[in-house]
């Protein structure tokens, strides 16, 4: 299970960004299933449960990237390290190189959890936490053109796409185009005044 | 000095890299009109320029070549005179990534079109590749020009993207797919 709280959501639904632990492994795991979400990690085939174990240690717990579990906080979560029945992880939230000129990030929600008006929150949460983090300038993210879900939600937070590689990418049994966004902090910090924030 | 011709142009040749062209792969990525249109941005000595040729030469994914201009004859009937280098990497990419360099003496004649498009020939002959991609900081005229020079469309430009001589710059990403290569070569008769 997730660790320990990072941000808190503004609503009341318990929404809040927890540390990524090594045993949430096996829920990672579904990510690297599925063929659109994994790209973001470059990553082009499946892995084991000991291969995501090695992955959250040598790429989530590593300095220049950040990860983080969107979860739902029943009433008495705790803090620090809440039980199964206590909290609800809905998405992974993670990017690379946050020491450098443009961070990546990548957004994963499990298909059962989306819809329930979770993901474009959890998104701000994180980046809200990134700008206030690091001091990046932009950031950016590569989407899939066919990966609609994934579209709408980066478009939902202001980031702009800038391009679109052509049949970029070998996936699910086509050359796909894969679309380039950003996002400057100037930007995201001018939209969240635009939304009275 | 630079090893065997791999592929040879009207005016330049792509020759594979020696490691005692650690001296020239130096020089180039130290040079301020060089190394910062690269995005390099510390300076590189001799050990770490022999590292990256090494490094080059331990990866099956990477092809990297001297560019040089044949402009004379020595007492082997060659004397090729090192002005760049030209790169594809990512080989196992369905769009690998085209790179290039030519040294600010050698610029402007059209050396970087001819060594990066001798480059493209052999990446679509020899790989079984959907296309390549390359980026530029977009106000680098030279290198922008090489890829509209070679057909590549700009399929995006990303704002603000890299930070570079003093201030962020945009970055210019540019692809071509098999088929345009092959068109453009039909449409040339073959000669560009």
């Amino acid at each position: 299970m997730p660790g320990p709280i990072l941000e808190v959501g503004d609503g009341d639904d318990g929404l809040v960004l927890r540390t990524v632990e090594r045993e949430d492994a096996a829920l990672l795991q579904r990510l690297f299933a599925d063929p659109y979400a994994r790209l973001g990690l470059h990553e082009h085939s499946h892995k084991s449960e000991a291969e995501v174990e090695e992955f959250v240690e040598e790429q989530v717990e590593d300095d220049s990237n950040a990860g983080y579990l969107a979860c739902v906080d029943g009433e008495d979560a705790p803090y620090d390290h809440p039980d199964e029945d206590e909290t609800t992880p809905v998405a992974f939230l993670y990017a690379h190189h946050v020491d450098r000129d443009r961070p990546g990030v990548v957004c994963w929600m499990p298909p059962e959890h989306r819809g329930e008006g979770y993901a474009e929150p959890a998104l701000e949460l994180m980046l809200d936490s990134l700008w206030r983090t690091y001091d990046a300038h932009t950031v950016g993210t590569e989407v899939l053109d066919c990966d609609g879900f994934t579209r709408d939600l980066v478009e939902s937070v202001g980031f702009v796409e800038e391009g679109c590689g052509r049949e970029v990418r070998f996936v699910d049994g086509e050359y796909r185009d894969a679309v380039q966004y950003g996002l400057l902090r100037e930007e995201y910090d001018e939209g969240a005044r635009a939304g009275g924030e | 000095m630079p090893g065997a011709v791999f592929r040879r142009g009207d005016r330049v040749t792509l020759r594979t890299v020696e490691r005692e062209d650690a001296d020239f792969v130096q020089r180039g990525h130290n040079h301020p009109a060089v190394g910062v249109s690269l995005g390099l941005d510390r300076p590189e000595n001799h050990d770490s320029a022999e590292d990256h040729v090494q490094g080059f030469e331990d990866d099956p994914n990477v092809a990297t070549f001297v560019v040089c201009v044949e402009d004379g004859e020595d007492a082997d009937g060659a004397d090729p005179t090192p002005v760049g280098k030209v790169t594809v990497k990512d080989l196992h990419h369905t769009r690998p990534e085209l790179s290039y360099w030519i040294l600010p003496d050698f610029q402007g004649k059209g050396y970087g079109t001819e060594a990066a498009g001798l480059a493209v020939d052999y990446a679509f002959e020899a790989h079984e590749i959907r296309g390549l991609q390359a980026q530029a900081f977009a106000p680098n005229e030279g290198s922008v020009g090489v890829l509209e020079n070679l057909g590549f469309t700009r399929e995006g430009t990303l704002r603000d993207a890299r930070f570079r001589d003093g201030e962020y710059v945009d970055v210019a990403w540019y692809g071509l797919l098999r088929e345009e290569w092959d068109d453009d070569a039909d449409a040339t008769g073959g000669v560009r």
